[in-house]
């Protein structure tokens, strides 16, 4: 009997058998219920004595299909004994199993418009105990041992959507059923007696209007794991559907920006083709499921993509993983049509916008297309190569032993567009002024104007200095002297509104360039070249230079009226970032006003009329540790996007969930802490999620000259002997 | 914006010390060990530390029969950019400097820091002691305990050996600054009147030089 309901079941496509097997076979076979399409949501036999009818529709069934020979006698005889062997059967599936059964079979029941008249007997129905088993939706698999003997099922539970096999003996069920009863917060799962993946209980919400079931109003996710375990729970999740639920959608996102800390970009893919070549079957007709994991692992390698952007094409594993799977779906595009939507979708990702029609992909012309797409695609690799290429570092021109101009240089900008930036900057003419880079060992070589400034001539230890051709023999021909007066004298003159906006519009550009993934990298590979942080330093660089470039603003103005002008002027500036919502810069300014050789000029502050001195308190505040910078995060969070988070907090941030917290425990990924993680680095994408616009009025040319070309002195040394000089200890 | 002083409405003691040393010393790893008293407690896999919340970097301790809230400033993690470090120095009230055994580089280095201190709180001396981290890697040591002795003597400061990893001198490094600190600010304000406090007084630091 218990043979004839599985056999149905088969046959109605309900269940398939993982080796495409036609046939039911109580023995060593894995099946499957394909239930991808299936909505939980209106399942009419989710209550109990629904459950029940549809039990009984399935019985009723039973004998209307033919018999097999030789693979599955189906005994007859024993129809009269369905009440019974219903309970025997029912006895030993779990609520998990039943719930699956039961919402397939509504389906299956409602496309094929059987209809039934379903009587109202009393029938006993043994129900077992809710183990704690999680509201079950896709993919069980359960293993069936032993010919004709039900009674030995081992059922490989679907655990919470998962398609994880819990092999359990009955003894072993019994001690499971008491754990859980403990902890029913957590689900493990095992393979051999190891736990592979752990799941956790969140209270929430469930979008099922079942609301006699104590099961369905929590959801699950994951503890920790094998990556591999954690990646097939992931795809067993997805939706095809436009919107995903709110968990999986975190769990994607999670274990895409994190995935680099517990694996390999080539054990990822390796794994997603893996997937996505499971399960060719051969020959059988109904079978949604091979192309919906083609279509779940597509789906996820989109994110992918979209996530990491330039990235994927600089390993060349990654690049190899989307060359193959792309001709795949190519294959399959014409086995499977479903795969059109995904294969444009993909298309549109990687830039190509060639329209294609499933026409294309037939025998005859296979090959041809795929030929054609191959090499766009090499086209499009290839291009995307040179990306590093156009990647901007700070370029530190040295105008005294102390002091710079800091420009920020792509590898392609020459010797001579910095010196004219720098020679704008000093306000020399730039005819007079040339460029040498002196190494670390002292030797000098001067640099042709068409000379890359950040090439390999120039080595990374190297300085580059500006000197006066007219004064060759001295390398350092500017002093702290009148010049920089001139210098600190043009702030004056500026709209401090404007000038905050130019702050912001260059720390935007910095900001935005960031990849999600830097700060992954900047934590997990500290002891490494710094490659991949790029951005992420460049913006840190610019927090300590205008941190630096106020104070030396300041300390280079001799005149005492002069300088608490400026003064006054940085403390506007900076209220003006708050309000900007740029607290990268907005910090760095308080800093500079609070660094030890500006704070000590007493006669300044003095003279820094109360109203100014409020209002800096005020701002002060604001960036007051306490608390773990309670005042900064308070005010940050109330802030709209678009906006600027004061970045070494954020990388303090990540660095003691890292350090706080292990990876890998009893050799599974703790997934909560990446987690932990992958939300401190979505605050990255909440800050940008409306883009900033340029909000400046009108071109400020010299203004932003000033603002992107900032000239700073780096020696703790040197700014305390200036302060020094101008204010002397009393 | 100075220190909030050491005593709070409730008269409760509060200090915020700092933690200071180069990248790779361990830094973050004391403060961890100090702050999680329960680290061992946790139960299954359960996220152990979230820095982000408020009280991430707190402790309340008893020393020496009195009640104190520790509060600690780190800036593990952006070692290379010193923004932040100006900020908790003048805000700290007593210094952890903090080096490797295992790393010269991170012993020379704590010169640079102690004399970045000096110069923020613009004093002679101030709260310090000397930590050299590590300890338990003694088959990796770089510096000796004596070497270690004889710069904390140079600094005037008291000099110990911890180990984050097996929880070697953790809660008595915090607590010997704890000491010091207390012993400092009786020397300098002896105890009766309120401290007053000068406005421009930046420095992080109420007390007032006479």
């Amino acid at each position: 009997m218990a043979v004839g309901v599985w056999q149905l079941l088969l046959d109605m496509g309900i269940m398939t058998s993982v080796d495409q097997h036609l046939y039911f076979q109580d023995t060593y076979v894995f099946y499957q219920f394909s239930s991808d399409e299936c909505s939980y949501l209106y399942c009419e036999y989710e209550r109990e004595e629904e459950w029940q009818n549809g039990v009984k529709l399935l019985l009723q069934l039973v004998p209307l299909i033919p018999s097999r020979a030789g693979i599955c006698e189906l005994p007859h005889q024993k129809i009269e004994d369905a009440e019974e062997t219903r309970d025997e059967i029912l006895a030993r599936l779990t609520s998990a199993m039943q719930r699956e059964l039961a919402a397939v079979i509504a389906l299956k029941a409602r496309k094929s418009a059987v209809e039934q008249d379903e009587e109202t007997g009393d029938q006993h129905v043994a129900l077992i105990e809710a183990e704690g088993v999680p509201e079950s939706q896709a993919g069980v698999m359960c293993k069936l041992q032993e010919r004709d003997d039900i009674g030995r099922i081992e059922l490989v539970q679907k655990l919470a959507r998962e398609n994880c096999q819990l092999l359990q003996t009955d003894k072993k069920e019994q001690e499971k059923s008491e754990h859980q009863e403990d902890e029913v917060t957590t689900v493990q799962v095992k393979e051999q007696d190891q736990n592979v993946l752990v799941l956790k209980k969140v209270p929430g919400w469930s979008p099922a209007p079942t609301s006699g079931s104590a099961e369905s109003d929590g959801r699950y996710v994951v503890v920790s794991g094998t990556p591999e375990k954690i990646l097939e729970h992931l795809l067993n999740d997805l939706h095809l559907e436009e919107v995903q639920d709110k968990e999986t959608e975190t769990l994607l996102d999670d274990f895409l920006l994190t995935y680099t800390v517990f694996m390999t970009t080539d054990d990822l893919c390796q794994a997603l083709l893996r997937h996505y070549s499971a399960k060719k079957y051969q020959g059988k007709e109904e079978n949604s499921d091979v192309p919906c994991r083609k279509r779940k692992v597509l789906h996820l390698v989109s994110q992918w993509i979209t996530l990491y952007k330039d990235w994927l094409h600089e390993d060349e594993h990654s690049k190899m993983f989307l060359k193959t799977i792309y001709r795949n779906v190519l294959d399959d595009v014409y086995e499977y049509p479903i795969l059109e939507k995904e294969l444009k979708e993909f298309q549109k990702i990687l830039g190509m916008h060639r329209r294609h029609t499933v026409d294309e992909y037939s025998p005859q012309r296979k090959n041809k297309a795929l030929f054609h797409q191959f090499s766009l695609k090499e086209n499009w690799l290839q291009h995307r190569g040179t990306v590093t290429e156009t990647e901007e570092t700070f370029c530190h021109v040295y105008v005294t032993e102390h002091s710079y101009v800091s420009v920020k240089a792509k590898v392609s900008t020459t010797a001579q567009e910095i010196l004219k930036i720098v020679a704008e900057k000093i306000q020399h003419v730039e005819e007079d002024l040339a460029l040498v880079a002196v190494t670390f060992s002292g030797e000098k070589h001067e640099l042709q104007p068409h000379d890359l400034a950040t090439s390999k001539t120039v080595e990374p230890s190297d300085r580059i200095y500006v000197y006066r051709k007219d004064l060759a023999d001295t390398l350092n021909p500017f002093a702290e002297n009148e010049e920089s007066q001139q210098r600190s004298m043009r702030i004056l003159g500026m709209n401090t509104w404007d000038l905050a906006l130019e702050l912001m519009n260059f720390d935007w550009s910095l900001f935005n360039s960031i990849h999600e993934q830097e700060l992954i990298y900047f934590t997990f590979s500290r002891q490494g070249n710094g490659e991949h942080t790029v951005n992420l330093s460049l913006l840190l660089q610019r927090c300590n230079e205008v941190q630096l470039w106020v104070a030396t603003e300041i300390l280079l103005c001799s005149q005492l009226g002069k300088r608490v002008q400026l003064v006054k002027k940085f403390i506007k500036i900076a209220a003006h970032c708050k309000a900007q919502k740029n607290l990268n810069s907005f910090f760095a300014i308080v800093m500079g006003l609070n660094t030890a050789s500006v704070s000590r000029l007493s006669q300044t502050w003095e003279k820094i009329p109360g109203k100014f001195k409020k209002l800096f308190t005020e701002l002060e505040n604001l960036t007051d540790p306490s608390l773990n910078h309670k005042a900064y995060r308070d005010a940050f969070k109330k802030m709209k996007p678009p906006k600027i988070p004061f970045m070494p907090l954020l990388l303090k941030d990540v660095t003691f969930i890292h350090e706080g917290n292990k990876t890998f425990l009893d050799n599974l990924v703790n997934f909560e802490k990446l987690h932990m993680i992958a939300d401190t680095v979505r605050t990255l994408r909440h800050c940008r999620t409306n883009q900033f616009g340029d909000m400046s009025p009108k071109e400020h040319q010299e203004l932003k000259s000033y603002v992107n070309h900032l000239y700073v002195i780096d020696s703790q040394q040197a700014l305390f002997e200036l302060s020094h000089r101008i204010e002397p200890r009393v | 914006m100075a220190a909030a002083g050491w005593r709070d409405g409730s008269g409760q003691e509060k200090y915020r010390l700092m933690v200071v040393g180069g990248g790779g010393v361990g830094k973050s790893a004391l403060t961890i060990q100090f702050i999680q008293v329960f680290f061992f407690l946790q139960s299954y896999f359960v996220t152990d530390y979230d820095p982000t919340i408020e009280d991430s970097y707190t402790k309340q301790c008893v020393i020496d029969d009195r009640a104190a809230r520790l509060d600690i400033l780190d800036t593990a993690g952006q070692e290379e950019f010193g923004a932040m470090r100006e900020q908790y120095m003048r805000t700290g009230e007593g210094f952890l400097l903090v080096f490797s055994v295992t790393d010269r580089g991170s012993f020379e280095e704590i010169y640079k820091f102690q004399r970045q201190i000096l110069r923020v709180k613009d004093r002679d001396e101030f709260p310090m002691i000397l930590i050299g981290n590590k300890a338990d890697l003694d088959h990796h040591r770089q510096i000796t305990q004596e070497e270690g002795q004889q710069l904390a003597r140079q600094l005037k400061v008291t000099y110990m050996e911890a180990s984050a990893k097996i929880r070697l001198n953790v809660d008595e490094a915090f607590h010997e600054l704890v000491r010091v600190i207390r012993k400092f600010q009786e020397q300098e304000c002896p105890p009766s009147p309120e401290p007053t406090r000068k406005e421009k007084d930046k420095k992080g630091c109420h007390c007032v030089i006479f």
